[in-house]
């Protein structure tokens, strides 16, 4: 095994304690690596920007005497003329240029997916959901009759929450707390998968430290639960050495 | 002997090719496909597996694989003939043949294992096997698109125009248009209130996307009202950015608030920051803001993905006030559990219409009230018209094919 990859592991270990540092203070150990985080993405982002986008489609093809890109180049620059006051505003045209070419090129899309398809399959044949599922059908994750009556009852609800023409007031009132009720629900549902998604990622990152994702002969190389513990040695002789400097110099101010 | 002969009439039987091929292009198309269907022969599903379908530019070839294995019953392929024209320029003309493929045969051997060579199989394809004659198809552009759901998306897109028209003319003209209270929004000022008390700052981190996300041009439209204020209230406001151009974009909003509300010298551009455009140390950054800074009031309004909890939460160590929203449905539990107002969805979109009263930002407000009402009377009369069997209003919101 490369030891790039054994000395990989052992940063990876280390930078991943260090983040979770954050879970006792803000200290000097989570600065240094948010700051090198973002260091590194910022420098990553730049050079994946210049081989990925601007090289193939600007310099390659301007070299290769096609003319297009120079209009690309030409609304680049002119972004870059914020840096000059008094040009300041030419770098307006190339933002509204975005704005506006994107917003006629999803103008389509957005109906399609956001409204149009929805509405479309939000109008189901009831009979012939009672005829194939009857009232509730567990075998088919609880579609049928009542199901289809609560997706068109509490979509239409929501709907009826999010007018702002008219003061929910009586009828409109009962209306807008159902489709809220509707709301919440599905959030509940949705914060519970999500939840078990991050919890899952969370048992990823602590099997990587106790080398239970690797084959076991890499893992006798890698050596990853002693990654693991010099690392948190290291991190907390830090955060005490931090915090009892932070008291002296307290106890000399006070 | 038997043994043989069977041997001798397997390697001499060639699998008939299809009959009647037809190569048309789409009704309602961009003019990227061409249509081809063919007969079936008669040993389909018997001696023939499956059919190949060739493509070239010239009746004579070179010809290309570009579907394999069509499984056999297939009696239709819809070949996209190009996906860039500005790669692969569109030509006039296409000429297609159909390969059946027999039952057994051995599989094609690429000189190279490791890279596809369509027209060295295309080639091995019509040596092998039979195939029908070359057909001619011919690209066709349909610049509008007359499927009833593609003319009712039009009608709609006219008819909220129009709204907009007639409702921004009644506001301009002094009319009072009712909207209803949004408590939400009522927040936010009153989040920028207390940041003043405490002589802390305003956070406004405007979601993560690009800028030609509809959630974060709403949000650049709600930076300006909020900048507007902080400057009225001579506090401070911290702008926390993903994406370097919608950093340019809320330095601008920033800018045009504080000269609105008559404090261009209060402005700070530094104080408009790009993190960094990497979504987790984008995270990271504005959490050390969050820790560093102290913000009273943190208002994330756009569109977020997995910092959403990571962002409010650090938020509400700090003891910030929180107001958040996005239209982003998977995070909105995270906002509803971590911030003290949550703007859902279409409220996120109604903050710059409910915040400044301009007439052009409520006529649209109101034009998509009028589209809520349409879309729930549809909903209700096209289930109980689909439960009688009637589907009209189905095949009025179905789109089908687009370019």
């Amino acid at each position: 095994m490369p030891t790039t990859e054994i000395v990989g592991a052992w940063i990876s270990i280390f930078l991943t304690l260090c983040i979770f540092s954050y879970l006792y203070d803000d200290n000097p150990i989570y600065k240094l690596v948010e700051h090198l985080f973002l260091g590194v993405s910022i420098g990553y982002s730049v050079v994946e920007a210049y081989f990925g986008a601007f090289k193939p489609n600007v310099i390659n093809k301007l070299a290769d005497g096609q003319l297009t890109p120079l209009v690309a180049l030409v609304l680049v620059l002119m972004l870059f003329s914020k840096v000059i006051p008094r040009f300041s505003y030419l770098a307006r045209i190339p933002i509204a240029f975005i704005v506006a070419a994107f917003a006629g090129v999803k103008l389509t899309g957005e109906a399609n997916s956001n409204l149009m398809t929805q509405v479309a399959q939000s109008m189901p044949n009831l009979a012939a959901v009672y005829a194939e599922h009857g009232l509730w059908s567990w075998d088919a994750d609880g579609a049928g009759l009542f199901s289809s009556l609560f997706l068109v009852a509490g979509l239409s609800a929501c709907l009826l929450h999010f007018y702002f023409s008219a003061p929910h007031q009586r009828g409109m009132k009962v209306v807008s707390r159902f489709g809220v009720l509707v709301l919440m629900l599905s959030f509940g549902a949705s914060f519970g998968y999500t939840v078990m998604g991050r919890i899952s990622l969370c048992i990823g990152r602590v099997q990587e430290m106790l080398g239970l994702n690797r084959p076991i002969d890499e893992a006798e190389i890698i050596q990853p639960q002693l990654a693991t513990l010099v690392s948190l040695v290291v991190i907390v002789g830090s955060l005490v050495v931090w915090r009892v400097q932070q008291s002296r110099q307290r106890g000399a101010e006070g | 002997m038997t043994t043989l002969l069977i041997h001798l009439w397997v390697s001499l039987a060639v699998a008939a090719p299809p009959t009647g091929l037809t190569v048309e292009p789409p009704p309602h198309n961009g003019g990227l496909n061409l249509d081809l269907s063919w007969e079936l022969p008669e040993d389909d599903g018997g001696a023939v597996s499956g059919y190949a379908v060739l493509r070239a530019t010239d009746e004579a070839g070179p010809y290309v694989l570009v579907a394999d294995a069509l499984p056999a019953g297939t009696h239709t392929f819809r070949d996209k003939v190009t996906t860039d024209p500005r790669v692969d320029p569109l030509l006039d003309t296409y000429w297609y043949r159909i390969v059946s493929l027999e039952l057994g045969a051995a599989p094609f051997v690429p000189a190279d294992p490791d890279t596809p060579d369509p027209e060295a199989h295309a080639s091995w394809m019509l040596s092998s096997f039979a195939a029908t004659a070359p057909v001619v198809g011919q690209p066709r552009a349909v610049w509008i698109n007359t499927r009833l759901g593609w003319l009712h998306l039009m009608a709609l897109i006219g008819v909220v125009g129009g709204l907009m028209l007639y409702y921004a003319r009644r506001a301009q003209q002094g009319e009072e248009i009712f909207i209803r209270r949004i408590p939400g929004i009522d927040a936010i000022e009153e989040g920028i209130g207390r940041a003043t008390e405490m002589g802390r700052p305003v956070l406004y981190v405007p979601g993560i996307d690009e800028l030609q996300d509809i959630q974060t041009i709403a949000s650049m439209l709600i930076l300006g009202q909020v900048s507007e204020t902080v400057a009225e209230y001579q506090a401070d406001l911290i702008v926390s950015c993903c994406i370097p151009i919608v950093r340019e974009v809320a330095d601008e909003v920033v800018k045009a608030g504080f000269y609105q509300a008559g404090h261009p010298d209060a402005y700070n551009p530094a104080d408009v920051r790009f993190i960094s455009s990497e979504q987790f140390a984008f995270t990271a950054g504005t959490n050390g803001i969050i820790h560093r800074e102290k913000p009273a009031t943190n208002l994330y309004l756009g569109r977020f993905f997995a910092e959403s909890l990571i962002l409010a939460e650090t938020g509400f160590v700090n003891r910030s006030i929180q107001i958040a929203g996005t239209a982003e449905a998977t995070q909105l539990p995270f906002f509803v559990a971590a911030c003290d107002y949550t703007l859902i969805g279409e409220e996120l979109f109604a903050v710059s219409a409910y915040l400044s009263r301009d007439p052009r930002l409520v006529s649209s407000l109101k034009a998509s009230d009028f589209i809520k009402i349409y879309v729930v009377v549809c909903l209700l009369l096209g289930t109980l018209l689909n439960t009688l069997g009637y589907t009209y209003l189905v095949q009025l919101f179905t789109l089908g094919e687009g370019g």
